[in-house]
Formats: structure tokens, C-alpha cells, sequence
């Protein structure tokens, strides 16, 4: 089930598919349980925020639910787009809308809310993290981006280390779960070649003002931030293997060049991925980062068998 | 030349020279001007005669950053006459990295993660110094095809695009790893791309 969300929401194009795909995450990784666990009794409430303007789709949790969901949350974006621009920015916020049927005593229901409430925290924070990174962050701004409060914060989170630490383990568990915004499961040269074109989709979403989530992370890591840099490490480590299972494959099928070595590569095109976004961040310009992917694939190609 | 002149000139190189080693230990965002003035060992006055604020000493620091690049006293030497000399470009960044115990990415690259959607001068003074190095790098591969070393299929600017981007993620997941092996993996691959274009000596008319 949780794998098929996720597909479904990565055929698609356009950056509001790309916000919607960020829900769908936020659903597969709810709970241990999944989405089933999501009480049928719960409406689920995408608020678009675009400038000033809001707009709310509302659905119940149905077997339907995703289609519908992605269908009028995309129409209604569509629709402020037109008359605000296409670069308007927006946000969507999925939030649970009791309705009649689930109580106060409804234990299941409360747990769930309890799942919202700290998911809700840990993704205004990622998305305050990729932003501004790390220390530009106060703990200030993850209560208002999230819309809870200090109490909540501190009840669901020790410190902003457990916070952040929260927020790598919500990417980790994206990157082995094929929810990440961009699909580390690499399956083919053409799909090697969307992960990293899909990078710079991101960046063109935020209008080149942010590089990747995780280097951003990562860059603001200093010698005081041990456990910071471990779990960047093993984001990295993550995303590395997925890519390495792709070049072992391929060498294995007698597709890849013998001479090739299956981690170089897989580091090659990470670290190239990294400074690309980087670049792109810098000159606001998609450009630099396409020449370098340009280069990089050239480079991966001339290994093909 | 008045009396406190060259003391005042020693302060202001202090302050630069304090602000820029504590942005590359840890960026922009987590220096303090109070930190500034401590590393520096000068005082509150003397911080604000000289700069206006700790926006201005970025803007300074990056300046010098510009500077030293095109008087070439960086400790990278960034005018490449030679394919062993951009190989030394790639490694000397790594052995910089090794100097600080792989605790720290590239002294640019820091800064420049950092930058928000609020810094629009230190994104624009960044954007200055990565278009100059990519210039650069770009002027050793554009004179290798004029010297008939460079294939014909080469495109010397997305060439120096990639060398600074492999040698930027490079440092950054060293740091990352705290290890100088991902960052020298990356930098082979690329090295082993770009010598790629590199037409054999037999038809070159020049010894590389």
C-alpha cells in the first residue's frame, strides 16, 4: 500500500505534485502503521496558501482518498495560480478535521491527533531547515510555522537537537521508503538521470533560493554538532547504497564497464549533485547545475556497456 | 602617516582575519560580532569604527576572499596551466580539508550554504567568486584547445562547472564523513572524466 502512494504521486509533474508527494509522506511515515491507521472517522484538510490567500480542500479518508485528494487540491491550486501568477508561492498544510463520529474518549483518534501534532512540528522544522538551516532556526519560529505551541514543542521534543534529529530520522525514513521528494531507488540510466534532474526541479520550486535539504543540513554542521553529523552521514550513506545497488546491478548484468567502480561512482554523483545545487543556489539560476549534471552524466555514460 | 594609523589598519586586519576563520569553522549565521571582537582580541569601539556590522565584515572577508584569488595568494592556486596543475587544484582542497581534521567544508562553500533569501549581498558577493573560479578553470580548457589538447566534443564551461561542483559536494560530504575517502572518490571520477577530453600528446603540438 505504502509503496503505491508513493508511485502514484511521483508520475506526475508540476511543483504542486511535488507538494502533494510531500503528503503523501507525511501519511506513509504517520505511524509505524501506515495509513491504514489513519481512523476512516478523520477528514483531512489541505490548506493552500499562496501570498496572503488561502484556500481548503477537504476530503475524507476513503479508498479514493489519494485520487481525490491530488484531483482538488491540484484544480484549486490551479485556479489561484491563475489569478496570482504562476510564481506565486505556496504551502500546503495537511491537518485531521474531526468530525462527529470520533469522540473525546476515542483513544485511537487522540492517538492519531498526537501523530499529527508532532508530524506537524517535525515538517515545519525540515522545511525551516532547508530554508535557513539549522542555526538561523529558533525554536520560536518552528511553533509559528507549525501553529503549536512551546508546551507542545517541548512535549513531543527534548531540545532542538532531538527536534533535528527527529527531522533527519522523518528524510532517512523517506529515502528507504522511495517518499523523499526525489527517488533514490535508481533502476535504470534514465531513472539515474531524473534523480538528478529531479534535484534541480526542486530547486526550481523554490526559485533557486535553496540547495539540497540534507546539505543544507549537512554544510551547517560543526565540530559541536556530533549527532547532527552522523545522521547526515547516514543519509548520505542511504542515498549512496541506492545508488550503488543500481551500478552493482548494471555491472552484474555485464552492462557497466569493468573498470568501473560501482562506489566511486555512486559518490561521484552525490557530491557533483551536492555542489550542483549549490551552484544553482548561488547564481539563482538553474544553469550552472544543469552544465555540471550535464557533465556528470556524460562522464556516467561513457561506462555503459 | 599619523600615529594610531597603522595600529587602527592592525585591528581591522584582525577583525577580518579572526571573522573569516570563524565563518569557515562555522559559517555566518553562528558567528556573533561579539565572537568577531573576542577572536580578535579587539574591542566593542574598535569592531564598529571599522565596520558597520557583521554584514559588512562578510562583505569584507569575501572581498579579500576575491582578492587573494586574483593576486593568486590563496593557499589553492587557482591559475592552471596543466593537467597536473588541476589536479592539484582538486587535491590541494582536500589536503586543506585534512589540515583541519575534516571538520570543516570549503571556506566558500560554507558561507554560501548559509545564505538565505535575507543575505542577497553575500549571495551576490558568493556568485562573484564561484563565476571567477569557474572563469579560470575555464581559461586553462579553453587554451588547451587552442593548444589542440582538448577533444572537440568538450564544452569548457560545463567542464569547470563540474569542477567546482564535484569539488564543492566533495568537501562537504568529507566533512560529512569526516573522511577524506568519499571526497577522493568523487574527485577521481571527476578527474578521470575531464582527462577524458584531453587529446593524446602524439596530437597535441605541445608537452602537457
Amino acid at each position: 500500500m505504502l509503496p503505491n502512494l508513493a508511485r502514484r504521486t511521483q508520475s506526475g509533474t508540476g511543483a504542486f505534485l511535488i507538494a502533494l508527494a510531500d503528503i503523501c509522506r507525511i501519511l506513509a511515515l504517520n505511524s509505524r502503521t501506515g495509513v491504514d491507521a489513519l481512523d476512516a472517522s478523520f477528514r483531512y484538510v489541505v490548506r493552500i496558501t499562496t501570498g496572503t490567500r488561502s484556500e481548503s480542500v477537504e476530503v475524507t479518508k476513503d479508498v479514493n482518498f489519494m485520487q481525490r485528494l491530488r484531483t482538488s487540491a491540484s484544480q484549486r491550486l490551479r485556479s489561484m495560480w491563475r489569478t496570482r501568477g504562476v510564481d506565486a508561492r505556496f504551502s500546503v498544510v495537511l491537518q485531521p478535521r474531526m468530525t462527529e463520529k470520533s469522540g473525546r474518549g476515542d483513544m485511537r483518534g487522540r492517538d492519531v491527533r498526537r501523530e499529527h501534532t508532532r508530524l506537524r512540528i517535525i515538517r515545519a522544522a525540515a522545511n525551516l531547515f532547508h530554508k535557513q538551516g539549522i542555526h538561523v532556526t529558533s525554536p520560536d519560529d518552528i511553533i509559528e510555522a507549525s501553529g503549536t505551541g512551546k508546551g507542545q514543542l517541548y512535549h513531543y521534543f527534548r531540545n532542538k537537537e532531538a527536534l533535528v534529529h527527529e527531522v533527519m530520522q522523518f528524510h532517512l525514513n523517506a529515502i528507504e521508503n522511495d517518499t523523499f521528494p526525489v527517488n533514490c531507488n535508481v533502476d535504470s540510466w534514465e531513472s539515474l538521470e531524473s534523480w538528478f534532474n529531479r534535484h534541480i526541479e526542486l530547486l526550481k520550486m523554490f526559485e533557486m533560493t535553496r540547495s539540497c535539504p540534507i546539505g543544507t543540513i549537512g554544510n551547517d554542521v560543526t565540530e559541536k554538532d556530533e549527532l547532527i553529523r552522523q545522521d547526515v552521514c547516514l543519509i548520505f550513506e542511504a542515498m549512496k547504497r541506492k545508488l550503488l545497488m543500481f551500478f552493482l546491478r548494471e555491472k552484474a548484468a555485464g552492462r557497466l564497464s569493468s573498470d568501473a567502480s560501482e562506489e566511486a561512482l555512486a559518490t561521484f554523483c552525490i557530491s557533483t549533485m551536492q555542489g550542483a545545487t549549490l551552484l544553482g543556489k548561488i547564481a539563482r539560476s538553474s544553469r550552472p547545475a544543469e552544465l555540471a549534471v550535464k557533465e556528470a552524466m556524460a562522464h556516467l555514460g561513457r561506462y555503459i556497456v | 602617516m599619523s600615529r594610531h594609523e597603522p595600529a587602527d589598519e592592525g585591528a581591522r586586519h584582525r577583525i577580518l582575519r579572526a571573522a573569516a576563520d570563524l565563518f569557515y569553522r562555522q559559517g555566518v549565521h553562528r558567528t556573533t560580532s561579539q565572537d568577531i571582537i573576542s577572536a580578535s582580541g579587539t574591542s566593542k569601539g574598535s569592531f564598529y569604527h571599522h565596520f558597520k556590522g557583521k554584514e559588512a565584515v562578510v562583505h569584507e572577508v569575501l572581498k579579500t576572499h576575491i582578492r587573494e584569488i586574483e593576486d593568486g595568494t590563496r593557499p589553492v592556486n587557482f591559475d592552471i596551466d596543466s593537467w597536473s596543475e588541476l589536479e592539484g587544484w582538486f587535491y590541494r582542497h582536500i589536503e586543506l580539508q585534512k589540515m583541519f581534521n575534516m571538520a570543516r567544508g570549503c571556506p566558500l562553500g560554507t558561507i554560501g550554504n548559509d545564505v538565505t533569501e535575507a543575505d542577497e549581498q553575500t549571495r551576490q558577493d558568493i556568485d562573484r567568486i564561484f563565476a571567477l573560479v569557474t572563469k579560470k578553470l575555464q581559461f586553462f580548457f579553453v587554451r588547451e584547445r587552442q593548444r589542440g589538447g582538448l577533444s572537440n566534443d568538450a564544452d569548457e564551461e560545463a567542464m569547470a562547472t563540474l569542477c567546482l561542483a564535484t569539488i564543492q559536494g566533495a568537501l562537504l560530504l568529507g566533512k560529512v564523513a569526516r573522511n577524506c575517502r568519499p571526497a577522493e572518490l568523487a574527485v577521481n571520477e571527476a578527474l578521470r572524466h575531464l582527462k577524458s577530453y584531453a587529446l593524446p600528446p602524439g596530437r597535441a603540438d605541445h608537452n602537457i
